[in-house]
């Protein structure tokens, strides 16, 4: 799952709360996994797959390049 | 509460630091090199080549792109004034501008800040407080409270426009929905929430109170009666801690979002009574609160009722200044500096002729095709009109850095009467040009032909109607216009 923008990605709703996803967790096409803050304007992320979180590729509050490579997220065979 | 400089003889400034970045970079600058005032940039990395950054006499990069550890980096900026030996630091808007912090750590340093004092930062940036000190000043507001508590206030229980507080539910009630839930904290738009429906008012007051708190610090949230349909009128304030004049109106009812798109000056098509009641109001508030420096007093109008109520003080100078140089023939960073030195205000109020009017279009780096998706990058074609005044940091091959707001260029037409500073601004319009980036210039184009914006007076939901009843193909034939 890439960057739709470039700008910092955030785990979290906000400072201090919990995490959108872990590692390890189920998410659906529309599940929000992220935010990416570019030009001061937060775009939710989602994870456009049906799937689990395999490997989160970006810290929180890190930059993040337009097209890089978020997550991992491996698809569920249904 | 005045706010004077110790008493004494005017501080000259002859070296100034500019912590801020972008068009209003380059704005103070322009000022700074007619006054022979020496300017010193603070720059983040990702600014360091940037126009302002060429154009000053000196850049020190004061930290990373991100605007946490440099714009937004009260040491930062304060080690940079010192390591320059700034007489001053110039904070623009936004970052920094309204950041008591700031103004404390400056006196601290021997450094002048071009602003209010703390106190007044305080008091501005406090919206309860700011609403409160209204009320005291004998301003119109809106009927509200804040949420569970009672109000602590200079002028606690002064107006019955205060709402004794109960339960959040009865104060909604008394106030009457729809109601709007606001941080205390907030400002500039921030934080606001309508809610229309009692059920949905709990929640609503949990999420705001609870974002007020991440974002700015502060959980207190307050409501007000919300407004359909109205306008967003401001007042221009100056002053030098004890004389406050006003330097007319603005209208800056086409938002999206409350971000300001267009503005103009003077507000168009408000009756002169109603006008100058406004600007007495700015001018009892100002006094009251012994301001110095510029400041903005923004009111919301109900033109139908002939009504208007305070919202809030912007203690700094605005984005949408030009629009009042241009009536008033002023410059306002110029006389921001004069206070900021201790001076007192040049102008008496019967000097301030307001001559014609202007009409200001922010261009900004988002794709209105694309729901106003931000758009940075590089750009490649950077034309501005000769017609019209343009402020921008914006040249070939300039970079357009994902971590600032999108604000590219203000182009600003005036004429002798809102018609033809319409058209000249329409021209001028054609004539600009924006590559590498995808911009709002062809929605402005848009919006300019329009009846209802050419018919003056529209209020702050206009933009949104607007946008929703422009047939799809117009709004698809942007995104192929603009791409690049």
């Amino acid at each position: 799952m890439r960057a739709p923008l470039p700008g910092t990605f955030y785990r979290a709703p906000r400072p201090g709360a919990a995490p959108f996803v872990e590692v390890g967790s189920l998410v659906g096409e529309d599940t929000v996994v992220g935010i990416v803050e570019t030009m001061k304007l937060m775009n939710s992320v989602h994870a456009g797959t049906r799937g689990r979180v395999d490997e989160i590729c970006v810290g929180n509050a890190e930059f993040a390049a337009r097209g890089a490579t978020l997550m991992r997220i491996e698809a569920a065979h249904a | 509460m005045r706010d004077r400089r110790a008493p004494g003889r005017p501080r000259v400034i002859r070296r100034v630091l500019i912590a801020n970045r972008g068009e209003i970079a380059v704005r103070v600058i322009r000022t700074c090199e007619r006054l022979g005032i020496e300017t010193v940039l603070a720059a983040s990395e990702a600014d360091r080549r940037s126009l302002p950054a060429r154009l000053a006499d000196k850049t020190i990069v004061i930290g990373p792109a991100s605007a946490a550890a440099s714009y937004l980096s009260t040491d930062a900026v304060v080690g940079a004034a010192l390591a320059a030996r700034a007489d001053a630091v110039h904070p623009g808007y936004g970052f920094l501008s309204e950041n008591p912090a700031l103004a404390r750590a400056c006196e601290a340093a021997g450094v002048v800040f071009v602003g209010p004092g703390a106190q007044t930062l305080e008091a501005a940036g406090d919206k309860l407080a700011a609403r409160e000190h209204a009320i005291a000043a004998g301003l119109p507001v809106l009927p509200g409270g804040l949420v569970g508590g009672k109000a602590r206030s200079p002028a606690a229980g002064a107006g019955s426009a205060n709402v004794a507080c109960g339960t959040a539910e009865a104060l909604a009630a008394s106030i009457g929905f729809p109601v709007l839930v606001k941080a205390a904290g907030g400002g500039g738009g921030r934080g606001l929430r309508v809610v229309r429906d009692p059920a949905a008012l709990a929640g609503a007051i949990a999420v705001a109170s609870a974002e007020a708190d991440a974002a700015f610090g502060d959980p207190r949230v307050y409501l007000e009666r919300y407004v359909a349909r109205a306008r967003h009128v401001e007042v221009q304030l100056l002053g030098d801690g004890g004389t406050v004049i006003h330097l007319g109106d603005r209208d800056c009812s086409v938002q999206r979002r409350y971000q300001k798109l267009i503005e103009e000056a003077p507000a168009p098509l408000l009756g002169g009574a109603l006008r100058e009641a406004m600007h007495d109001a700015a001018l009892a508030l100002g006094t009251r609160l012994g301001y110095r420096g510029l400041g903005t007093v923004e009111f919301l109008v109900d033109a139908g009722a002939g009504a208007f109520y305070f919202l809030e003080v912007n203690a700094r100078i605005q984005v949408e200044h030009p629009v009042t140089e241009a009536v008033t023939g002023l410059d306002l960073v110029a006389e921001q500096i004069a206070v900021a030195e201790g001076r007192p205000v040049r102008l008496r109020q019967g000097e301030i002729s307001l001559t014609g009017h202007a009409i200001e279009c922010r261009v900004n780096a988002e794709d209105p095709a694309d729901g106003f998706l931000p758009s940075p990058g590089t750009v490649t074609t950077a034309v501005f009109p000769a017609s019209a005044r343009a402020d921008t940091h914006i040249q070939d091959g300039e970079q357009v850095p994902p971590h600032y707001d999108s604000l590219l260029a203000k182009v600003i037409a005036r004429g002798p009467d809102r018609a033809s500073a319409l058209n000249t601004l329409r021209r001028a319009l054609e004539t600009t040009e924006i590559g590498g980036v995808r911009t709002n210039l062809r929605l402005h184009r848009e919006l300019l032909a329009s009846q209802e914006f050419a018919a003056g007076a529209v209020d702050t939901g206009f933009l949104a109607r607007w946008l929703e009843e422009t047939p799809p193909s117009v709004q698809k034939n942007e995104k192929a216009a603009t791409g690049g």
